[in-house]
């Protein structure tokens, strides 16, 4: 393949072969998912967020269990119906061997929204249904109210801006912000369909081994971009790879190659049609990358909770189970970010759990949050059932903690119109 | 042809389109002043208003990798950080296509008459020192524009004279070319360690560490600072190991005690061991309040540092005008 990948600062032209499928590690090009499961995982690949707990499988990396790749079979039951065919899946092929269909007419994507077979979570033992001791109350004291301090001496935690940081990140939040109904006024899509691009892109998004803000960058230019373009179904992914393009060189270290992004679409689109996407997207949305997403908020929201590696786990599952979720652009980024670890910390402890520091650090109570909670504990039911179930198989792999294994916030669902002061606040 | 307007207000920069018109038949190039990260810079007149303005062209060749991740990072950088009066503004953003059906972007900045390099240049090529008011005006506002880009989020990662331009009337200086620049989240992650020109080069980026913050820029401050002194680069290395062996030559060889886990770094070596020079043998001409933030600037130790916000507030800028700058 004579496609380059570009690292983080390499200049333009300047560029190293991107490897085979085979050799891709972290960068495989990926024709069709479910062609990668089995395959060996790259020896260098770093997994960003390690278990929770400690097993004999912990040597190995868990496979993504594959939905149905986006193929272009779509064309013909979506032009003519506005809804697509169910596909029988057929057996796995070998793992690593490039089994790309035929393409059929001009279409894109496969948007085949049939029921996946349930995940089998034999693999995954880990009980995170079962409750925990409430944290000690805290006491209402100022001192506990800086989460920073213990950082001051660690460049990294950069304490001396954080507030200043936050700050800035609140007050340009709107304008990351969509028109909730921006769907209305496309005339060929909706909101099925985005959320079946963003379901397999978030699985791209896992093969690649992306950067966990790669992924909201890429759902936030989609959404940006859709609010001001009319789009054809027929190129709806190829906004969605484009938009994953560009997050990878506004936020990645090392950047996949077009070529890549060509194939994991099954070749429905050639180089040059992302390129030439890409320069519709820049113009539309004015070059400006530079947006907060909710996963700023969330690293913040996480700090003022004194998260463990479970808590972030199972926040984040949470607030990607509303990435792909058309009502959740209702919800400010930060609002979202708030009431996933809110709905995160009612799951595990099994009891309302928003303490005066996360009220203090996230600006919202546990009553704003509680109307969003919910949907996410809604979500969270279906989330292993139905037909896009991309950041359920995700989380439920040890990688990533078999956070989705976690029983759901049930209990929220039952709750008054509003909420009894939080059990674990002060 | 699409354009980005970044007006001088608080509102956001509108999308118009040029109606087919090329980019250059809005522009009248004058000079080339330089090279940029991606591309060559032109002093032109837009033809419509007379106004003097920088050119920064890019080709997007379609059998490559489309828009560079340096050029999407500083425009969209650029962007968010323009309103300050430290860092250069992008006044506007055309993309059009030249004779060979290329796709060009041009990044259309405030025109600024000179950069800090030229500057010290032009000291150095007299045998003058910079007077030592204008070195604290100059590096008030460098901190100041730095500070303003870290609240922001945003590391610059290749600050050194050239890429500070100066206005030699006013006595200006504003941060130019984000090319290398990224936003960071907190805490800060992994990033790429080639970045930074050598000799503005901080020492644990020179070490491999990949997880590095705010205080990469810090130590270029500082080695900028130095070079305002005395007109001399501080620290002119011509590898990326006689850069270090430079700045231990100067500072001391560190170690453990004086940088803890400065020994873990990836590319930590035994080194031969120096102490350190006193700073007033190598930066002659500066009042203790200078040496005393220089020496801060110069810290080993990241988290010691001192952090552009809170370097504004030293002694030294005591007698600093802060109204004006």
């Amino acid at each position: 393949m004579a496609a380059r990948a570009a690292d983080e600062n390499r200049r333009p032209g300047v560029g190293r072969p991107a490897p085979c499928v085979r050799d891709m590690g972290s960068r495989r090009a990926l024709t069709d998912i479910k062609n990668l499961v089995g395959v060996a995982p790259n020896p260098c690949a770093v997994a960003k967020k390690p278990v929770l707990q400690k097993s004999r499988r912990d040597e190995k990396k868990t496979a993504l269990p594959s939905s149905r790749p986006m193929t272009r079979k779509f064309v013909a039951s979506l032009a003519s119906k506005g809804q697509p065919e169910c596909q029988p899946t057929g057996a796995d092929p070998e793992p690593g061997v490039d089994q790309r269909k035929e393409p059929i007419g001009d279409g894109i994507i496969d948007i085949d929204v049939e029921l996946d077979e349930p995940v089998d979570d034999s693999d995954c033992d880990v009980d995170m249904g079962d409750e925990t001791e409430n944290k000690d109350i805290m006491n209402q004291d100022e001192s506990l109210m800086d989460i920073d301090s213990a950082d001051s001496g660690n460049p990294l935690a950069a304490t001396e801006y954080v507030e200043e940081l936050y700050k800035f990140y609140r007050e340009n939040e709107a304008k990351s912000c969509v028109n909730p109904d921006y769907m209305s006024s496309q005339q060929d899509i909706n909101a099925k369909m985005r959320a079946i691009l963003i379901d397999w892109l978030i699985e791209v998004h896992y093969k690649f081994e992306l950067m966990d803000e790669t992924l909201f960058l890429t759902v936030n230019v989609i959404d940006r971009f859709l609010e001001k373009e009319v789009v054809p179904r027929k190129k709806l992914q190829l906004v969605g790879i484009t938009a994953l393009l560009l997050a990878c060189k506004y936020e990645e270290v090392s950047v996949p190659v077009v070529e890549d992004l060509v194939l994991i679409s099954d070749r429905a689109y050639t180089k040059g049609q992302i390129l030439e996407m890409e320069k519709l997207i820049l113009n539309t949305l004015q070059f400006n990358m530079s947006v907060p997403t909710p996963y700023v908020f969330m690293k913040r929201f996480l700090k003022a909770a004194d998260a463990d590696k479970q808590l972030e786990l199972v926040s984040f599952f949470m607030l990607e189970l509303c990435l792909v979720e058309y009502q959740m652009l209702n919800y400010r980024p930060s609002h979202l970010a708030a009431a996933a670890v809110y709905t995160a910390q009612c799951a595990i402890n099994r009891c309302q759990q928003w303490t005066k520091v996360c009220e203090s650090h996230s600006r919202y109570t546990g009553d704003q949050l509680l109307e969003c909670s919910r949907m996410m504990v809604d979500f969270h039911q279906k989330a292993g059932t139905g037909k896009l179930t991309g950041v359920h198989r995700k989380y439920s792999t040890y990688k990533f903690g078999c956070a989705a294994k976690i029983l759901p916030a049930q209990f929220m669902l039952e709750l008054g119109g509003t909420a009894p002061p939080p059990s674990g606040a002060i | 042809m699409a354009t980005i307007q970044n007006k001088p207000t608080p509102t956001a920069p509108s999308t118009t389109t040029g109606g087919g018109l090329r980019a250059m038949d809005l522009y009248e190039k004058l000079e080339k002043v330089g090279e940029g990260t991606y591309g060559k810079v032109y002093k032109a007149r837009e033809k419509a208003t007379g106004r003097i303005v920088a050119l920064k062209k890019t080709r997007l060749p379609e059998d490559d990798e489309g828009v560079p991740p340096t050029a999407l990072r500083e425009v969209s950088l650029l962007r968010m950080l323009s309103q300050d009066p430290h860092v250069v503004r992008l006044l506007d953003l055309k993309q059009g296509v030249n004779k060979e059906g290329q796709t060009i972007l041009y990044l259309v900045f405030e025109y600024m008459d000179t950069d800090l390099k030229k500057f010290i240049r032009g000291y150095r090529a007299n045998h003058e020192k910079i007077p030592a008011q204008t070195v604290k005006i100059l590096m008030y506002q460098l901190c100041k524009g730095v500070g303003f880009v870290h609240g922001r989020g945003v590391l610059h990662r290749d600050l050194k004279p050239h890429n500070l331009l100066m206005d030699r009337k006013t006595m200006a200086l504003k941060i130019a070319d984000l090319g290398l620049s990224r936003a960071i989240t907190v805490p800060v992650k992994k990033y790429t360690h080639e970045i930074l020109t050598l000799w503005y080069r901080a020492p644990e980026v020179l070490l491999g560490a990949t997880h590095y913050s705010t205080p990469v820029d810090i130590w270029s401050v500082g080695c900028i600072f130095a070079e305002l002194v005395t007109n001399q680069p501080l620290f002119p290395g011509d590898s990326e190991l006689q850069q270090l062996l430079h700045i231990f030559k100067l500072l001391g060889t560190p170690n453990e005690e004086m940088w803890p886990g400065v020994g873990k770094l990836p590319n930590w070596h035994v080194y031969p061991q120096w102490k350190p020079t006193k700073l007033s043998t190598l930066v002659p001409g500066l009042d203790s309040d200078g040496y005393d933030l220089l020496e801060k600037m110069l810290a080993y130790e990241p988290g010691k540092r001192v952090s552009a916000k809170k370097a504004l507030e030293h002694p030294y800028f005591n007698d600093v005008n802060k109204e004006v700058y």
